[in-house]
């Protein structure tokens, strides 16, 4: 579990690391520095997960319930229609 | 049911679910400004809190045209692809299915278990929060109901 955990606080260093280039967000805005610290330091790894999550899970579901379907189908017309457009 | 019907209801699925967060980020983040993505967790209050909001919307946009583009190419790849069902027939259903799943999904888990917004915060908010997965759950079986009168040849089997 701790290595899991290093392994996660490591990644996102090295994200940070790759994205937060003092020039990449808007230089001459005066808030873009406390901007940058902000959404990279406070909670970076869980709100990205928060993020990316309902994607994730999304897409998984939507591969699970097409792949029971397919054998489903598969099951029930086994040699079946061929037919194309 | 042929690979081009597999690729057809996959890609329109795909396809809703970026559309679906775009809905999302436009209509309530945008437009309405009912809440952004960490809204709950970070209140924008100021121009700073705002723009850090601003920054997560941005990341949340990114997924959903990722999700879009996945969606486009799966489509076209069905279209090349042998098939029962014309696409036309799934695509109406299958965006539905992907809309309404999408809704589902980050209602449990943004607003319900971590919280890091709620669809209309204050009074009432688990209402709205509840309204918003009921919505979804609602598209996802009517997609489901269209999808099997559209496309029976794919879901029914005639030799069932």
């Amino acid at each position: 579990m701790r290595s899991v955990t290093e392994l996660i606080e490591t990644l996102t260093g090295a994200t940070v690391a790759s994205i937060a280039v003092e020039l990449a967000f808007c230089p001459g805005c005066p808030t873009a520095e406390a901007t940058r610290e902000i959404f990279f330091r406070e909670d970076f790894s869980a709100r990205l997960g928060a993020m990316v999550a309902p994607f994730v899970v999304t897409a998984a579901l939507v591969g699970l319930v097409l792949s029971r379907l397919g054998r489903r189908r598969g099951a029930q017309t086994k040699g079946g229609s061929s037919a194309a457009r | 049911m042929q690979h081009g019907d597999k690729l057809a209801i996959g890609g329109g699925i795909l396809l809703g679910v970026g559309l679906g967060g775009f809905v999302d980020g436009i209509l309530f983040h945008q437009l309405l400004q009912w809440h952004q993505m960490i809204s709950s967790v970070l209140p924008p209050v100021t121009l700073v809190t705002a723009k850090v909001n601003m920054l997560w919307d941005g990341v949340f946009h990114v997924f959903a045209w990722v999700m879009t583009v996945a969606g486009l190419f799966t489509l076209a790849r069905a279209a090349d692809a042998p098939r029962e069902v014309a696409v036309m027939r799934s695509l109406p259903a299958s965006l539905a299915i992907g809309w309404g799943a999408f809704n589902v999904v980050e209602g449990l888990i943004d607003h319900q278990l971590l919280g890091v917004h709620h669809v209309h915060p204050g009074a009432h908010q688990e209402a709205w929060d509840a309204g918003f997965v009921a919505f979804g759950a609602a598209l996802v079986f009517i997609g489901v109901v269209a999808l099997e009168r559209r496309a029976a040849p794919v879901l029914r089997p005639a030799t069932a």
